[in-house]
């Protein structure tokens, strides 16, 4: 698929939200994350000539944003900093109840987590990782009877 | 779980780029900005000794074959840390996470084995070099230990770094059962 610098951009601005959520989900720090942002940005450029319109740009994005994170080097460990409390809005108490619950995974069961939260298919989960759809459902079957075991049966947020 | 789908999908949703944004990280260098300023402070270092050792250590007092050692030793650690700078701005290849991991793995294997010897080539190329024509004693044995053992504590700090990264691509994280 040819797609110029500017066709990128475009539609990569529309599904910046992916790499948004991939590097919140490994990676501690703002630092961090940045830095992983920038290497999928690069990494997703330099691949644009191997994409093809067979599988969704989305799904694309996910298959590189994921390999760069499970491969990319952390600069360092978070550093503890102590806060006084803050108030923090639903939205944010939501999605760090989310990265609480799912950061005990390795980085291949989030990454499983990750493409079952965003709603995409067996099918389209094996194509990304390259594990059967029946390996697929095996393995999200174990990490959600493991993430469920933390969470209240009323509610996920409590 | 539907609820955490439903946090999931709106995960980040007041954080936004523009593509003009986007844009600025085309122009910038590809990130792994630790492992990249490491290799070319190392090579740098590395380039620099090279260039100066044969003057500032009495090169020409030593035998040709200790100087050729060196040199060899010390120009293969800067060949391969350039070659290591070239492949941090590689694209990842592989149709998906499995295949991407597999073969980024394997590269790696291969950089981090190539890595260690040639480090360890280039202590003891250094030590010969030094201790070449000196006459031991009591105090300088144990220089040479205090030195060997300085040395061998890298190479283990560093077969643990590569040990960790390779690890961390371990592609049958996706094989299936």
């Amino acid at each position: 698929m040819i797609m110029d610098e500017r066709q990128f951009l475009q539609q990569l601005s529309e599904h910046e939200g992916i790499l948004f959520k991939i590097c919140r989900l490994y990676r501690d720090t703002p630092e961090d994350r940045e830095d992983l942002f920038q290497e999928i940005v690069y990494q997703l450029w330099k691949s644009l000539p191997g994409y093809e319109a067979r599988s969704k740009f989305s799904t694309w994005i996910y298959k590189i944003a994921l390999s760069t994170a499970l491969v990319h080097f952390r600069r360092r460990r978070p550093a503890i900093v102590y806060m006084p409390a803050l108030p923090e809005v639903p939205a944010q108490m939501e999605e760090n109840r989310l990265l609480e619950l799912l950061a005990p995974l390795d980085a291949a069961d989030k990454a499983l987590m990750a493409l079952y939260l965003e709603d995409l298919s067996y099918a389209e989960i094996a194509e990304i990782t390259g594990i059967t759809e029946n390996n697929v459902g095996v393995r999200l079957n174990r990490i959600r009877a493991r993430i469920k075991k933390h969470v209240n049966s009323t509610s996920w947020k409590n | 779980m539907e609820e955490l789908k439903a946090a999931w999908q709106n995960m980040g949703a007041g954080q936004h780029k523009s593509p003009e944004d986007l844009k600025q990280y085309l122009r910038k260098l590809p990130v792994r900005r630790s492992v990249l300023f490491q290799m070319i402070l190392e090579t740098a270092a590395l380039t620099l000794f090279l260039v100066f050792y044969y003057d500032a250590f009495d090169g020409d007092k030593k035998p040709l074959y200790l100087n050729l050692l060196l040199a060899g030793a010390v120009g293969f650690v800067i060949l391969h840390n350039l070659t290591g700078i070239a492949q941090a701005m590689n694209v990842l290849k592989g149709k998906n996470l499995r295949d991407v991991l597999s073969g980024y793995a394997s590269r790696l294997k291969i950089f981090a084995a190539i890595s260690v010897a040639s480090r360890a080539g280039m202590y003891i190329c250094l030590l010969l070099f030094f201790t070449w024509a000196v006459e031991l004693n009591t105090f300088k044995v144990w220089v040479l230990i205090g030195a060997a053992l300085v040395f061998l504590g890298q190479m283990l700090l560093l077969v643990r770094v590569w040990l960790k990264r390779i690890a961390a691509a371990d592609p049958d994280r996706f094989a299936g059962e």
